[in-house]
């Protein structure tokens, strides 16, 4: 027989509501990036906000940033920026791997320490996203915008870390 | 973290499977982005003001900067752009006389619907902006957007209250343009750099960089005569169009309702009958049988011109729409020949004068 204590049942939806925050985080970070921050020299000034969080979320979480989260975030941005439906899914589940790959070189250790390793999943990303979007326009896209977002996200990354920081810090208090 | 491979793999493989269908232009992901785009707008519509309040007030630092040669500059523009009002004005004049003259059927269907930009595509790959304007407010795909220096883009997806502008910069815009000197046509192609492509362009002989360039209005859903930009140069045996827009910092946007003309009965082309009214018109002499040219140039056939044109399709106008006042064009119609009498210079025919 299950038991219905108001404290099991609070903490069960606690518990409940914690697996969903990396997804939430994720999904308010592509929010985040589609407001119309505008551009400097056709390079995109809107950082890629869901990379950060995807990241970090596989060091700090990984089994509540899973596959499915990323995917999830993935197309949601593609419906909202008009992508091709599938695009940014894949480019995130990219990253999601490199991330992974990496992970037990940064476990444990602080964000600004985790630093190095975004700036190669990034990078690894920028070739991605290049190779992708060229392949499914069939024609090269121009890369500088993509390598120019993509520095810019990276060089953000410690900030967005600390604020990730505090969220997890508040959410667990 | 099997189970994480496993998933892991099965994302993937739908992630591709997702691509492929949208590549064979699946509707249902297009309905999809419409109802993702309309449930987040009154977000987007919440945080974008203040987004777009520190950009301005970055830009405003920027403009600070070089506020005296700015000064200068705008003052020496001024001077320029009073002589062009004058010219202008008078140019107008004769026009709406000539329409008037020749009854001229100025577009009537033109009407906008202005929106705020609340949304970017934030990737370094797609160049479009969320606009909370949509269907509610008349917007429909393919309708041309426009801003204070003209074309901008293309409507290319609209919810009931937002709509995604596909600006002419992106890798998928093509537009049907028109270079001003000869009015020779081209495709304006877009390839995610400011500057854009003028493909398959007629013959580039004796074009110069700060020609105009303007659209066709071919494939009727762009008004003819908006104008795109300027001449940049060529680059590797591809001529360049420099907007005079600031992609990257458009507030707002005007969504063109332009309806192309339709009704045309394409069994009979009006022309034979046109001929026969002109025939019979010729044999009854009302009016000696006038050259094409004459026809144009003169105002004294009006009336016979009048009758001749009732039953042809109707002529576009040729001003930007997107520059003209924005007074209705029925406005300019029944106000022209009133204006084009009272002010027709002294030594041009007034209408009935000429009998």
């Amino acid at each position: 027989m299950f038991s219905f204590s108001g404290s099991s049942v609070s903490s069960r939806l606690m518990r409940g509501t914690s697996v969903v925050v990396p997804t939430l985080v994720g999904l308010f970070c592509v929010l985040a990036a589609v407001m119309p921050y505008g551009a400097l020299g056709g390079i995109p000034l809107a950082p890629l906000f869901p990379l950060a969080a995807i990241f970090f979320f596989v060091l700090t979480r990984p089994d509540q940033m899973t596959p499915i989260s990323v995917f999830v975030i993935g197309l949601f941005q593609d419906l909202l920026t008009g992508s091709p439906a599938g695009l940014w899914a894949m480019v995130y589940l990219f990253a999601y791997g490199v991330t992974a790959a990496l992970r037990v070189l940064f476990v444990g250790r602080s964000a600004s320490a985790a630093w190095p390793g975004f700036l190669v999943v990034a990078g690894a990303v920028a070739i991605a996203i290049w190779a992708l979007a060229s392949l499914f326009y069939a024609q090269p896209i121009p890369p500088m915008p993509v390598a120019g977002q993509l520095m810019f996200t990276a060089a953000l990354y410690p900030v967005m870390a600390w604020v990730f920081m505090l969220f997890l810090s508040q959410e667990e208090s | 973290m099997v189970t994480h491979r496993t998933s892991m793999f099965a994302m993937v493989v739908v992630a591709c499977l997702f691509l492929l269908l949208d590549r064979a232009e699946a509707t249902v992901f297009e309905r999809a982005r419409e109802a993702a785009t309309d449930a987040v707008t009154p977000v987007l519509e919440v945080f974008s003001g203040p987004v777009s309040a520190v950009r301005e007030f970055l830009a405003g630092i920027q403009g600070y900067l070089a506020v005296h040669e700015e000064n200068a500059r705008l003052r020496e523009e001024n001077a320029r752009l009073l002589a062009w009002q004058a010219a202008a004005q008078q140019l107008q004049r004769t026009v709406d006389r000539y329409n008037a003259l020749l009854n001229v059927a100025v577009d009537p269907s033109l009407e906008y619907a202005t929106g705020r930009v609340v949304g970017d595509d934030g990737g370094p790959f797609r160049r479009t902006k969320i606009v909370n304007v949509g269907r509610h407010n008349g917007v429909e795909r393919g309708q041309a957007a426009v801003d204070e220096h003209g074309l901008i883009g293309r409507v290319v997806g609209v919810g009931n209250d937002a709509s995604r502008v596909l600006l002419v910069t992106d890798l998928n815009s093509r537009v049907p343009v028109y270079v001003e000197p000869g009015r020779r046509r081209a495709i304006l192609a877009g390839d995610n750099s400011d500057l854009l492509r003028l493909n398959y362009l007629e013959d580039d002989e004796g074009i110069e960089p700060g020609a105009r360039v303007v659209t066709t209005g071919e494939g009727g859903l762009i008004p003819p005569g908006l104008p795109v930009g300027v001449v940049a140069g060529e680059q590797g045996g591809i001529w360049r169009v420099q907007s005079a827009t600031a992609f990257d910092s458009i507030d707002y946007v005007r969504v063109l309702r332009f309806l192309f003309p339709r009704g045309i009965d394409d069994t009979d082309f009006g022309l034979p009958d046109a001929a026969e009214r002109i025939e019979q018109t010729v044999e009854e002499g009302a009016v000696e049988e006038p050259s094409q040219n004459e026809a144009a140039s003169e105002g004294n056939e009006g009336p016979a011109a009048t009758e001749v044109e009732e039953d042809s399709a109707p002529v576009l106008p040729s001003v930007s729409p997107a520059l003209a006042p924005t007074e209705p064009a029925e406005d300019l119609l029944s106000e022209a020949p009133a204006q084009a009498v009272d002010d027709a210079p002294a030594d041009v025919p007034v209408e009935g004068e000429g009998d």
